[in-house]
């Protein structure tokens, strides 16, 4: 009991510190400036009433820095297009399309009068004279629609964000998020044990289900993986972004292998308390469904048509109260087991 | 096929099959898998279920 105490203690004053440390120096930068404007544009036979916008800016300093811009246009036919020009006159960072949110990638900036331009573009030359005028390798292959009359009201945002690169703050924030990851899982993996132990001990049965258990879930894994494949050969396209339908898969084949270990009696250890694993997995459902339900409220699930990387703590979520409740149905059938 | 041999040597002293998988050092389970045939022990696990019902191999799982 001692030496559990001792070990909770320790990581209460570990992670108090840590994470005291990541909000005193782990800061991601500063930004300079932040501007949003709206534009009210009306395209009459091809051609729109203000061709382009521009907002100075300045740095104060020579640095690191990273611009980021969104737009978001209700309507096809409006192509926007944002260059960058440093004091000399040359783009520092460009993108165009109906609708944007981009980065740019860390650049070195000196000090002097920048200028955001943004572009309203109506047909292919323009757009294409912009890309080339910024010495980008690559055109956009996305089909775009030009010269539709109508008024478009587009809300454009920029701003840039000084940064420091991988400062010594910075990582050791990194640090202490993982620091903080690995002793959270110390002290479930303590907790949740019988005998203070931290290593999960099997018994022969165990041990054969829970390989048997490894394979069907690499095989799953495998299946759904070929699955995706084949979609992307035939350019089959779903309303999910990538990194959920590869997280996905993981779970999938996560759950599959505990499923089938719960129903084996193979995924609780000898030295382990199925009680508190199910709370354990309850506390991690509950929590990442309601962090689920406010991305669903703030409307960050979906972005820009597709099921976006938020999504994922809702489905994590589910896997986690379905593997809650077929532990505890498997607790449950266990008393009436024993002949 | 179901191991009754294992099964009332284990009555005979009065042992729950969680007190057997606790003595032999397994789970409850595995002790219910080998009484229902569902699974065949090691050898090694054979012997302590021997030691602690004291019984022979041939007792409890040679078939007759």
């Amino acid at each position: 009991m001692k030496k559990k105490g001792l070990i909770i203690g320790i990581a209460c004053i570990c992670i108090v510190l840590l994470i005291g440390l990541y909000f005193l120096f782990g800061n991601r930068g500063e930004t300079i400036t932040d501007f949003r404007f709206t534009e009210d544009i009306v395209v009459e036979n091809g051609v729109a009433d203000i061709a382009e916008s521009e907002i100075p800016f300045t740095l104060g300093e020579d640095g690191t820095y990273v611009m980021h811009t969104t737009w978001n246009a209700k309507e096809d036919g409006m192509i926007s297009g944002l260059a960058v020009y440093n004091p000399a006159g040359e783009i520092v960072f460009c993108v165009t399309g109906e609708s944007v949110e981009a980065d740019s990638i860390e650049v070195e900036l000196e000090a002097g009068e920048y200028i955001a331009h943004y572009y309203y573009m109506t047909n292919e030359e323009a757009v294409n004279a912009l890309v080339e005028k910024s010495g980008a390798d690559e055109y956009g292959d996305e089909p775009y629609t030009y010269a539709v009359n109508g008024t478009y009201e587009i809300t454009y945002q920029f701003s840039i964000r000084k940064t420091d690169g991988m400062n010594i703050w910075l990582c050791l924030g990194v640090l202490a998020g993982v620091v903080i990851g690995a002793i959270l899982i110390i002290v479930v993996l303590t907790l949740t044990k019988t005998d203070g132990n931290i290593e999960p001990k099997y018994d022969e049965r165990q041990l054969l289900e829970r390989g048997k258990g490894f394979k069907l879930g690499f095989f799953v894994e495998m299946i759904y993986t070929a699955f995706l494949i084949l979609m992307y050969i035939m350019e089959i396209k779903v309303p999910v972004a990538t990194e959920v339908l590869l997280f996905f898969g993981i779970l999938l084949s996560v759950s599959v292998y505990a499923i089938y270990c719960i129903r084996k009696e193979a995924y609780i250890s000898l030295n382990e308390n199925a009680k508190k694993i199910n709370i354990v997995f309850l506390v991690i459902g509950i929590e990442n469904l309601l962090i689920g339900v406010s991305h669903c409220f703030s409307g960050g699930m979906i972005q820009d048509g597709v099921l976006a990387f938020r999504s994922l703590n809702l489905i994590c979520g589910i896997f986690m109260m379905i593997m809650s409740i077929v532990i505890g149905t498997s607790q449950m059938g266990k008393k009436e087991e024993e002949e | 096929m179901k191991n009754l041999k294992l099964k009332s040597a284990r009555a005979a002293l009065d042992l729950s099959q969680q007190e057997l998988a606790e003595k032999v050092g397994v789970s409850r389970q595995t002790i219910n898998a080998i009484e229902k045939g569902d699974y065949n022990p090691t050898i090694q696990l054979c012997k302590s279920i021997c030691k602690v019902l004291g019984k022979t191999l041939d007792e409890l799982f040679w078939d007759d």
